[in-house]
């Protein structure tokens, strides 16, 4: 392992140490004023950040690139073989036969498909109500942003309590009050997913809140003020103004959304634990991993869902922009 | 030199490093250094020990203790013992993992004696992660309960630190209430009782309106597979090959079947179910039975003896017709690790020491566990809660599959448990041995 630490590191800084004599020559052709130590004091403040980002991004993302191809096994660490694409082979066999890694697809497609759009249309909706000019936004803006701090395991087991299958869960004893008998909510493959759905835009639309409020308070005023003298209404300002106006912020958070929700785990695992109907595919890849020590596998599933998630987000850049 | 350039050559090299890595990551692994043994500075022969527990603990209280005691014993001879506790804050996966890593490492990074939870034992033993300690320890392994003793094939693998069993708690009144009187309790106690008689307690507690029994249906994880699985030995069942290899005839067995339609039988009558609020039958008269380990008799001695005005005591696991009993055992464990230390003197004294009758003593004390020694003093009454769990674990304990893909035995377990909520037993476990024999396969090498 460390072995192989190194090889990426030596690697890494021939790169690196290419590309710094590339910018020296470049600078130098097009005849600019070069000061070496200037240069180097950059590199230095740059060298931290590169330091960090290869021990923490790079190198964990080089050994799982690399271990998909291979049969590591996390009780067998000194004994790890090149096994081409078997792995790959394994989890499309195990898709063809409607396997876990199936519902795990299955459930995360469902998942991002509803948690996108509502978690970005309910960020949008607090976003437009707490930028309006009144007393109390605020305390508004500080509610709403609140279960953004709070940790997902808090949340997650906060939402139990809720949706607790007997009398002492909330939602139950208000229906209780109804006459309506107990519901497993969670255990209901109709709609355990939803309540996951449900929880996560609640948990996270606080923080794109945010950013679209700074993306509105970007937006001239005196665009309002023209449509207003021209008798638009509120609606076509909306759709007139304030979308164009927020299309780069739009766009930035429908990626960063998409991204999250396609690594979607702690909900589910916390919820209702390794179940066919809530399984994802981030659950999945842990419990290949961690539970059957399968680290190959487990890295194939990551390289897998690292070339579709980037795919998909590349698609939409270029359908957004 | 144009950017697509650069970039070209970051790509190249990057591709290069990536290559590299691959193909360095087949290798036999950078050769794992082994050394005779480790000595500190002052010439002792240094011995170590990883617990999965908090040093604040009582437990961890009680081993600290228990390896002073060794470093006193030993200090004529030059051997120090030191420990480290690891406690599973993030979960056993992350134990687990610093486990194989340093294990990789070889050269004594590993601990030479680690504690490991009793089902994972084949999968270490077959890595050869666990020494055989079959021939080191000898004799001593028959100061054991015999079912509590970590084997794989035969060999002696881990050392009991504790045992742990279950059976049904039950509220005396709300029983006798329902007709059940002390004199058919005892009975059952002294000689075991079947589902059908289990299932006609259950008939009695509901038709009082209560709920008979929670089985800890949705308890997930290793406790819901520990507590239920003896139920389908119990019924005459395995689950699956002696070799932990093949499932098919074992866990969809006529015998094995027979085990979850007694729990799907208690699901359909209402006898149990996935809705029973956990903590109900210690904290409210609505719930007759529930099924945990020896580790409730404590909490319900601490902190609810209270809410059980006539009295509670502990009921055997049931058997079907016919078929003997079956109950839970297997708790943590010790093992002394492969760790690329040559010399294992110096561990089997200290994995003896820690699993000596006084150490075994002290440690149960701080857990309220059970022992898992015979040769210790044992005055538990006959039919009291910690004498009915005694007594299952000497006569009738049977540990979890020894298979080396314990963990997804465990998932498929669960599955099959939350599959029932919905479907009969013959829906449910097709598609359940097809995944497991999946999964076995994948972990055999």
């Amino acid at each position: 392992m460390t072995t192989i630490a190194i090889i990426i590191l030596a690697a890494f800084a021939v790169a690196l140490a290419a590309l710094i004599a590339v910018d020296i020559v470049k600078a130098k052709r097009a005849n600019v004023q070069y000061h070496l130590k200037q240069c180097i004091a950059g590199y230095l403040m740059m060298a931290p950040a590169i330091a960090l980002a290869f021990v923490f991004v790079l190198l964990p993302i080089l050994f799982s690139l690399g271990y998909a191809f291979t049969d590591y096994h996390m009780y067998y660490p000194n004994d790890i073989h090149f096994v081409g694409v078997s792995n790959f082979t394994e989890l499309f066999t195990e898709i063809s036969n409607k396997g876990e890694l199936w519902f795990a697809i299955k459930n995360t497609a469902l998942f991002v498909v509803l948690v996108v759009p509502l978690q970005i249309g309910l960020a949008l909706l607090l976003a437009l109500f707490t930028n309006r000019k009144k007393r109390g936004v605020k305390v508004f803006k500080v509610c709403f942003f609140a279960p953004v701090v709070i940790s997902l395991t808090v949340t997650s087991f906060l939402w139990l309590q809720i949706l607790a299958p007997n009398e002492s869960g909330l939602l139950n004893s208000f229906l209780g009050m109804f006459g309506v008998g107990p519901i497993d909510f969670l255990r209901d493959k109709e709609t355990a997913m939803l309540w996951i759905v449900l929880l996560s835009a609640w948990q996270g639309c606080g923080y794109q809140m945010l950013i679209f409020s700074s993306g509105l308070t970007n937006i001239r005023n005196d665009l309002y003020e023209a449509a207003s003298l021209d008798g638009a209404r509120g609606w076509d300002k909306f759709v007139n103004i304030t979308v164009p106006g927020l299309k780069s912020t739009l766009l930035y958070i429908m990626i960063t959304v998409f991204v999250g929700a396609c690594r979607v785990m702690i909900q589910p695992m916390l919820m209702t634990g390794y179940e066919l109907h809530t399984v994802t595919l981030s659950y999945y890849m842990y419990q290949m991993g961690y539970g059957s020590k399968l680290i190959g596998l487990s890295s194939a599933v990551a390289l897998m869902m690292t070339i579709v998630i980037g795919a998909i987000t590349l698609v939409q850049r270029k359908v957004l922009k | 030199m144009k950017r697509s350039r650069i970039f070209k050559t970051v790509a190249i090299v990057s591709a290069a490093a990536l290559l590299a890595g691959s193909l360095a990551a087949c290798g036999p692994g950078g050769g794992r250094e082994e050394i005779e043994s480790r000595t500190d500075k002052y010439g002792n022969t240094l011995v170590t020990i990883m617990v999965h527990k908090d040093s604040s603990t009582q437990e961890g209280k009680a081993y600290q203790k228990c390896v002073d005691e060794f470093n006193a014993a030993y200090k004529s001879e030059n051997i120090k013992a030191q420990i480290s506790f690891v406690a599973q804050t993030s979960g056993v996966d992350q134990y687990e993992g610093t486990i194989s890593t340093l294990y990789g490492q070889g050269g004594g990074k590993l601990h030479d004696i680690i504690a490991f939870d009793a089902p994972k034992c084949a999968g270490y033993a077959k890595s050869n992660m666990f020494v055989d300690m079959t021939d080191l320890i000898g004799d001593y392994v028959n100061e054991f309960i015999p079912a509590s003793v970590n084997k794989v094939d035969g060999k002696v693998y881990g050392l009991p630190i504790q045992e742990s069993s279950a059976g049904f708690f039950y509220n005396k009144k709300l029983l006798n209430d329902a007709g059940v009187s002390d004199t058919e309790i005892d009975n059952y106690k002294t000689n075991g009782w079947t589902f059908e008689q289990f299932k006609s307690v259950c008939a009695k507690l509901k038709s009082k309106g209560k709920t008979p029994v929670d089985m800890q249906l949705t308890a997930k994880g290793e406790t819901s597979t520990f507590l239920l699985y003896p139920l389908g030995n119990a019924a005459g069942g395995e689950y699956v090959s002696p070799d932990g290899k093949t499932v098919g005839g074992y866990l969809d067995s006529a015998e094995t079947k027979a085990g979850f339609k007694f729990i799907k039988d208690c699901i359909d009558n209402g006898y149990t179910g996935y809705n029973i609020n956990s903590t109900d039958f210690l904290t409210s008269d609505s719930v007759g039975m529930f099924l945990s380990s020896g580790w409730t008799i404590p909490e319900i001695n601490n902190q609810y003896a209270s809410n059980f005005t006539n009295g509670w005591g502990i009921l055997p696991y049931p058997h079907a017709q016919g078929k003997p009993a079956v109950s839970a055992t297997g708790s943590w464990s010790f093992a002394i690790t492969n760790n690329g230390i040559k010399n294992k003197s110096a561990a089997v004294k200290l994995i003896k020491w820690m699993t000596s009758d006084e150490s075994a003593k002290r440690i149960t004390d701080a857990t309220g566990m059970l022992p898992a020694k015979t040769t210790m003093q044992i005055d538990y009454a006959p039919l009291s809660p910690e004498g009915v769990l005694y007594d299952q674990l000497v006569n009738t304990g049977k540990p979890r599959p020894a298979m080396a893909a314990y963990s997804d035995f465990s998932t498929e377990f669960n599955l099959i448990i939350s599959g029932l909520s919905e479907n009969s037993v013959e829906k449910v476990l097709p598609d359940r041995v097809t995944s497991l024999q999946t999964k076995i396969n994948r972990n055999d090498r």
